[in-house]
């Protein structure tokens, strides 16, 4: 549909603020140098970050709520969550392709998805982590937004991705004005900019692309380098917490108030007992098995049933380990053969 | 029970489309089995009935305590009963072996494939069963019993580790009498009262007479006696895309989306449980 409009920042502000009476409004806040999202409050507007990176909490928080009630109503309120980055819009293929599929759908995913509006803004300045364009990505979503938002400094180049953001720029259209000419080229040069800077961090990491990456969990399975890669491992799961595309979960029963309930909760294959079976029997005892589980997925299961790999390159990951266990260094590992960084004491 | 009342307010909410993957139909224990010292087969009355085909399994929910997979033991054609064999080794289980006549649970299903029971007609069969696997086995023979003659040959043979672990032992011995079965049973271990073979299953497989290189091959059971029970198959010169084997993993959600039952580019509970030896041969480690 293309760069149609601009928005002053403090318009946008008025925006949300419009939109918040008739939606459940999501923003990203900045705190340590992490961003948060939260609910929208003008009051705190000062805190919001909304370009620089993506957020802390994955998007599928959204959909696939770390832990629900399956036995009862899934929410119906539209829910904006303006800020979301191109690696998250990335990660939808994945939950969509597990829960999405039309002959085979989980209500409650269809339901979220349906409610979900996405304003996604360009990366003005992309964490050390990212390596969005390794993975096929870029820094700027191209694809799965409803309206998405260009930084220029003061003001947003606002173009709309779907019917759906077509109607909320006409119905708001007073906080709104049109585009000029240079518009597309100055989104274009920002873009450039951006991309610059995690080709950087790419390079500079030796991070591989999705081209070398080609079968190399297939040609590394039976290495021994797995052994190296996860001696740091703690077993927490917060790599599978914070991982966009990750899906797993568990059904577990409970009672309350002498009502049974049922839940559903996201489960990481970390865990000794993800694959374990009655009677005790375990295909992954290996705490080295169960991570080379967590790549093979990722980076040959999904290739070769869903044509994509399961990594958007956000770094989330990176980020989370406390065993500071850094997947481009074992993709580098992969691909290389051999394993340069024993983690630091 | 031990630790609190089952309690009995199990409905789900519909949803908007009236379709929820997650909640099961609420049912009425009608009887329990003992069956062997571990062993209890549950005799359920679904509300709504849940037609299955052999092969395929259901998760039985003990409401507010817990959910497992079981392949059902009886008659797919009969289509408002199931019975399950569940054989006590966990905190489900336990909860499942407690379960009174006149109790309610959760029957969620069916899911995964089943056996291709068209493509079965006309050929001359082997059934192979371990231990619990008789259980999802008894569920296929009603269903061959059904198709009364319409199969060429159809064997049975069946091994556990004592002659107290026999499931259903009175009903096989009616079984043995069927002019259209060839039936042999054996024991690991033999006891003074136990007449018939002792030995692994795959030692009461030599007097079988079939075009193996046209036959098919069932087999369910423990990991281990399926993986030698296969290798043997083999052997015999059964072709890996006749045998079909009953995969067992770790099942929570039971549509294919949770994660925990991955068997390669296979979700176990949705693409399987049933797979072909050709399809699972090349996985890394298909037994474990």
């Amino acid at each position: 549909m293309g760069v149609s409009h601009r928005i002053a920042h403090e318009k946008l502000v008025d925006f949300l603020d419009e939109l918040a009476s008739s939606f459940d409004v999501y923003v990203p806040y900045s705190q340590n140098k992490r961003l948060y999202l939260g609910r929208f409050d003008r009051a705190k507007s000062a805190e919001i970050d909304f370009s620089s990176r993506r957020s802390s909490e994955p998007v599928k928080t959204f959909l696939v709520a770390p832990i629900k009630k399956v036995s009862s109503r899934p929410d119906n309120r539209p829910l904006i969550l303006a800020g979301v980055k191109a690696c998250d819009l990335a990660s939808l293929g994945i939950q969509d392709f597990v829960f999405g599929q039309k002959s085979d759908s989980d209500p409650f995913y269809v339901k979220a998805r349906e409610r979900l509006v996405l304003f996604s803004f360009d990366c003005t300045e992309p964490a050390e982590t990212c390596f969005c364009t390794a993975m096929g990505g870029n820094p700027y979503a191209q694809s799965q937004y409803d309206l998405n938002f260009s930084s220029m400094g003061g003001f947003f180049i606002v173009e709309a991705g779907s019917p759906k953001g077509q109607k909320l720029l006409d119905e708001h259209a007073r906080f709104f004005t049109a585009a000029v000419a240079g518009d597309d080229a100055a989104q274009k040069a920002s873009r450039q900019t951006s991309c610059s800077k995690v080709n950087e961090f790419v390079s500079k990491r030796g991070t591989p692309d999705l081209q070398a990456l080609n079968g190399a969990v297939a040609r590394q399975y039976e290495s021994q380098l797995w052994k190296d890669f996860y001696a740091t491992c703690v077993e927490c799961g917060a790599c599978n917490l914070a991982c966009p595309t990750c899906h797993c979960f568990l059904l577990f029963d409970k009672t309350q108030d002498n009502r049974a309930v049922r839940f559903m909760e996201w489960d990481s294959c970390l865990y000794s007992r993800f694959a374990r079976v009655a009677g005790g029997g375990n295909p992954r005892k290996q705490l080295w098995q169960r991570l080379r589980n967590r790549l093979e997925k990722k980076f040959d299961y999904f290739p070769k049933v869903a044509g994509m790999v399961a990594c958007t390159g956000c770094g989330r990951c990176v980020e989370a380990c406390l065993g500071k266990i850094d997947i481009r260094e074992i993709l580098k590992g992969l691909v290389n053969g051999r394993w340069n960084n024993p983690p630091n004491d | 029970m031990a630790d609190g009342i089952i309690p009995q307010t199990i409905e789900f909410e519909k949803l908007d489309n009236g379709f929820n993957p997650y909640a099961y139909v609420p049912s009425e224990v009608l009887d329990v089995i003992t069956e062997t010292p571990t062993i209890k087969t549950l005799v359920l009355k679904p509300e709504t009935p849940i037609g299955f085909k052999a092969g395929q399994f259901v998760a039985l929910s003990v409401p507010g305590v817990g959910e497992c997979p079981f392949t059902p033991s009886s008659r797919p054609s009969m289509q408002d009963i199931i019975h399950l064999s569940i054989m006590k080794v966990g905190r489900v289980t336990e909860r499942i072996h407690e379960l009174k006549k006149g109790d309610r649970v959760g029957v969620r299903g069916p899911l995964g494939n089943g056996y291709p029971l068209d493509y079965f007609k006309g050929k001359e069969i082997l059934v192979l069963g371990g231990g619990c696997g008789f259980a999802p086995l008894r569920s296929l023979m009603y269903s061959f019993f059904d198709l009364s003659g319409q199969l060429k040959k159809l064997y049975y043979r069946g091994g556990c580790r004592t002659a107290k672990d026999l499931l259903y032992r009175k009903e096989m011995e009616e079984w043995a009498k069927r002019p259209d079965l060839n039936m042999r049973l054996t024991v690991d271990q033999g006891d003074p009262e136990w007449k018939g073979n002792v030995g692994v299953v795959t030692t009461i497989l030599d007097d079988v007479e079939m075009d193996f290189a046209q036959a098919i091959a069932v087999v369910c059971g423990p990991p281990i006696m399926m993986k030698f029970g296969t290798m043997k198959l083999l052997q015999m010169g059964f072709k890996e895309t006749n045998v079909y084997l009953s995969m067992e993993k770790n099942m929570s959600c039971g549509v294919g989306k949770c994660g925990h039952c991955r068997l390669g580019i296979y979700y176990a509970c949705k693409h399987g449980p049933v797979f072909r030896y050709d399809q699972v041969k090349d996985l890394p480690d298909p037994w474990d």
